[in-house]
């Protein structure tokens, strides 16, 4: 990521601080995608990208509902970069938006990567926003946020998940920064109003008995719809016997469930059985690649 | 932040009376999280009480609560009362279980009635409260706490410290029961805590509305599971 110093500025006696600012180039992209179901039936309306950005529709199985992947194509995230996704599921549209992959932040030279998301849920629509991992590499540094407006009759499922260094590769990440902020409204009413918030020695601030107690992973669940709570013992069920520490809560159209282990791989085996009990669906083909 | 109007002495008792933690909004029956911690043995003794009040509460209060009271304070001043409801709708949406808002619906609502009687005979305060009335509906503490704080005219940053103090003994009391500590080290953690409470204030001055929100995941997975415990001393 870093451009080569051409040899004048790398001559003995040319410190860095004398060497003139390179701006470097950094990744922008921007993703709108919109469906709706005019006729019972699923149908992209708009599939905007740009920059880094882009969108692939897989085909799915009979019963699976329409389905989008996210792939950023810069290969990373770094400081400076920006990103916005934007997507809007029409009056009874199925869409399920994932990633390719695990979105990787890198560490930064400079600045901090930003990345914004806005869903759009209308009335008898069913959202599922549900990416891969975010991996934090040490000294990386991330503000993002994710902002949803659901119909009283929509339904949405979010989830976001944090890793903290690749633990198989033993990475410990000393020091990131990362603001994580969640605003989510149903039928014009905030429900959901959520902030993570690391700023230093990640490990630090993950060893409160009452944060995180070392825990290197990290996810959010978010259900919102008519019947959120009837979708209650369902979800706790699915996290019973978990091997990362997980609990679920429900109230006025709202089911929320927090998991946090210090297992990348424990808390994606979760993950994966809690979205697949609370969507009714098996997650897409790239959550097993 | 200081208010050259905090000279007189009528706010002083009336603030002790609001932020007292014998107050009868029935916060005593409430351990916020604290005994699903305890039970789930993440927190086993005093001093990991006293850890916890002095970073999650306290990140609780900077990034959550103490935003939302100072500007449901601020009403009170400003006249702008329609903001109430959107401050309500945040202080319930921060709270991140369904025990978390009951127990701050709660105890709101007891307090809010409460002065509903205590003001029925001062015209200009009963004319304050039943605008702010107006516009509650989830009667989230942090919201009717800073209103009530408003219409006592205590000073902001008082009525700031006050509840601080108040969130500080609400969470060291129930150390009583759950860890059988005696009342003394119960008081020895608030004066320990309360060190610290001017410093959670001040941080919290510069958190805007907008960027209010914490995440403490344990905090929320125990709180969740509290509601099934097969045996609870506290309502949340």
């Amino acid at each position: 990521m870093t451009a080569a110093l051409s040899p004048a500025l790398t001559a003995p006696g040319i410190t860095p601080a004398l060497r003139p600012a390179v701006a470097m180039q950094r990744a922008v992209g921007i993703a709108r995608l919109a469906v709706h179901a005019p006729d019972g039936v699923t149908r992209l309306v708009e599939n905007y990208q740009s920059g880094s950005a882009k969108l692939r529709f897989p085909r799915t199985e009979i019963g699976d509902p329409f389905t989008a992947v996210l792939i950023n194509t810069a290969g990373g995230i770094t400081g400076g970069d920006r990103f916005s996704v934007s997507v809007t599921a029409g009056k009874g549209a199925a869409l399920t938006v994932t990633s390719q992959a695990a979105e990787r932040i890198y560490r930064r030279s400079s600045g901090h990567a930003g990345v914004e998301t806005r869903l759009t849920v209308s009335d008898g629509a069913t959202l599922d926003w549900v990416p891969q991992e975010t991996i934090l590499f040490d000294r990386s540094a991330l503000r993002r946020s994710l902002a949803a407006d659901v119909a009283a009759g929509g339904r949405l499922l979010a989830a976001e998940s944090i890793v903290l260094g690749r633990t198989a590769m033993g990475e410990t990440v000393r020091e990131a920064t990362l603001t994580d902020s969640w605003r989510i409204r149903r039928d014009g009413r905030l429900v959901f109003a959520d902030g993570l918030r690391l700023d230093g020695d990640s490990s630090a601030i993950l060893a409160g008995g009452a944060t995180g107690n070392g825990a290197v992973a990290l996810a959010t669940v978010v259900l919102v719809a008519p019947d959120a709570e009837a979708a209650l013992d369902a979800a706790r069920a699915a996290l019973e016997g978990s091997a990362s520490e997980a609990g679920a809560s429900a109230w006025n159209g709202a089911l929320v469930a927090r998991l946090i282990a210090r297992d990348a791989r424990a808390l994606r085996t979760d993950l994966i059985r809690l979205l697949e009990t609370l969507r009714g669906h098996a997650l897409p083909r790239v959550w097993n690649c | 932040m200081n208010d050259s109007g905090s000279s007189s002495p009528d706010w002083l008792a009336a603030a002790l009376q609001l932020f007292d933690s014998a107050l009868p909004t029935g916060a005593y029956a409430h351990s916020q999280g604290l005994e699903g911690l305890v039970r789930d043995g993440w927190i086993a003794g005093t001093a990991e009480v006293e850890s916890f009040i002095c970073t999650e509460v306290a990140a609780s209060l900077i990034h959550a609560d103490l935003p939302v009271f100072r500007e449901a304070h601020a009403v009170i001043g400003n006249g702008d009362w329609t903001a109430i409801a959107a401050l309500d709708e945040l202080a319930e949406a921060l709270r991140p279980t369904r025990e978390l808002r009951l127990c701050g619906s709660r105890t709101g609502r007891q307090a809010w009635r409460l002065f509903g009687e205590l003001l029925e005979d001062e015209p200009e305060r009963q004319g304050q409260y039943s605008r702010c009335a107006e516009f509650l509906s989830t009667y989230q503490a942090p919201v009717v706490f800073g209103l009530l704080g408003g219409i006592l005219q205590c000073p902001p940053d008082a009525a700031m410290l006050a509840y601080s103090r108040q969130a500080v003994v609400n969470f060291s009391q129930p150390c009583i029961k759950l860890l059988n500590s005696g009342p003394t080290e119960a008081q020895r953690i608030i004066y320990s805590c309360s060190k610290y409470i001017s410093e959670w204030v001040r941080a919290s001055l510069s958190v805007s509305l907008a960027d209010t929100g914490l995440t403490a995941p344990r905090w929320d997975i125990a709180s969740s599971r509290h509601q099934f415990a097969p045996q609870r001393l506290y309502i949340s």
